[in-house]
């Protein structure tokens, strides 16, 4: 509705009478109703109230337990949601740590290059230092992995260590 | 007599159980003919509307527990037969698949052939009239006219603002005015 219209229309509703029908066909009722029909109207409904007593009780527990039964779905999603979000996120923290004790790893070899035995491809040096090379780094057999860690971290100079083979 | 019992005194007898059928009568009592009478303006038909009010009433015995005292009891009965009338026509459309204008003119053919009907022509008429009309402003223009219910009330039965209603009122008796003058 234009806002001409709307307007015109307001002013309309407040100047016209409320309803300019006959009166008669206001106080008249056209619809005849039957003999006794409300004396028996209660007693029909009485009836079947009474009837329905049961059913009464069964709808109330019915709507009792969909009320709660919704709040206990809704409840279960999120304790569902929480303990599933809660596995994902420890399956990304597991999922990190070989790469980063891949990391560490790789930082502990460099560390013990001086210490590596001559079959490593001493011409090739990037190759130590970018991941993904590791495996052409080959440790002496006679030396284990934590004999040498070992000497690292008791810090002995390297001239003793040769001393000692 | 009856009107003599207040609803609040009702409603303290069928909160207690031993009172509770006793005061449910009461209340059938008190209010069987006004709602009948609601409920045959919508319908037209007497035996359509006896089945409507069994239904309201039984719909409230089952019901009453959830009755909040925000509103009146007359108020949230008048609410539920309006709605009961609104489906009994809907659904009455559905089973018959007719058409919105043929159930009126279906409704309107049984005013002649309701044997509870002693309306003279004019009242067969304006009754005609009123069927001309949309389910809810024929509502909203029995509450207004024939009920003579202040909008407030109105707006609480339907839920619908007082100045929609106001609007929707106007326009009924325009469209009343209208048939009645080419008829």
């Amino acid at each position: 509705m234009k806002e001409k219209d709307k307007i015109s229309f307001n002013k309309e509703l407040k100047e016209v009478p409320e309803v300019r029908f006959p009166d008669c066909l206001k106080n008249t009722n056209p619809f005849i109703v039957p003999d006794n029909y409300f004396e028996g109207l209660s007693d029909t409904v009485m009836k079947r109230c009474g009837s329905d007593k049961k059913v009464t009780l069964i709808v109330s527990l019915k709507a009792y337990l969909n009320k709660h039964t919704v709040a206990v779905l809704y409840l279960t999603g999120i304790v569902v949601l929480a303990i599933s979000s809660v596995f994902v996120f420890k399956g990304i923290i597991i999922n990190r740590e070989p790469t980063s004790s891949l990391a560490s790893n790789q930082i502990r070899n460099n560390q013990m290059i001086p210490l590596i035995n001559d079959t490593i491809q001493k011409s090739d040096t990037s190759s130590f230092y970018s991941p993904g090379q590791e495996d052409q780094i080959q440790f002496n057999a006679d030396i284990s992995t934590d004999d040498i860690i070992n000497y690292l971290d008791n810090d002995v100079e390297a001239d003793s260590f040769y001393n000692d083979l | 007599m009856m009107a003599e019992i207040s609803d609040n005194e009702i409603l303290d007898l069928i909160s207690r159980e031993e009172t509770r059928n006793y005061g449910f009568n009461l209340l059938v009592q008190k209010y069987r003919r006004p709602i009948y009478m609601t409920v045959r303006r919508i319908v037209i038909i007497h035996e359509d509307a006896d089945d409507i009010v069994q239904d309201v009433f039984i719909k409230v015995w089952k019901n009453i527990g959830k009755f909040r005292a925000d509103s009146q009891i007359y108020t949230w009965i008048y609410r539920i037969a309006v709605n009961e009338s609104l489906s009994f026509l809907k659904n009455k459309k559905l089973q018959c698949l007719l058409t919105f204008n043929s159930l009126k003119k279906k409704l309107s053919e049984s005013l002649t052939d309701d044997n509870f009907f002693s309306g003279d022509e004019a009242w067969k008429k304006f009754q005609k009239a009123l069927l001309i009309l949309p389910d809810k402003q024929r509502i909203v223009f029995n509450m207004r006219y024939f009920e003579e219910m202040p909008y407030s009330k109105i707006s609480e039965i339907t839920g619908t603002s007082e100045g929609a209603l106001k609007a929707s009122f106007h326009i009924a008796v325009k469209k009343i005015e209208s048939f009645l003058k080419e008829n």
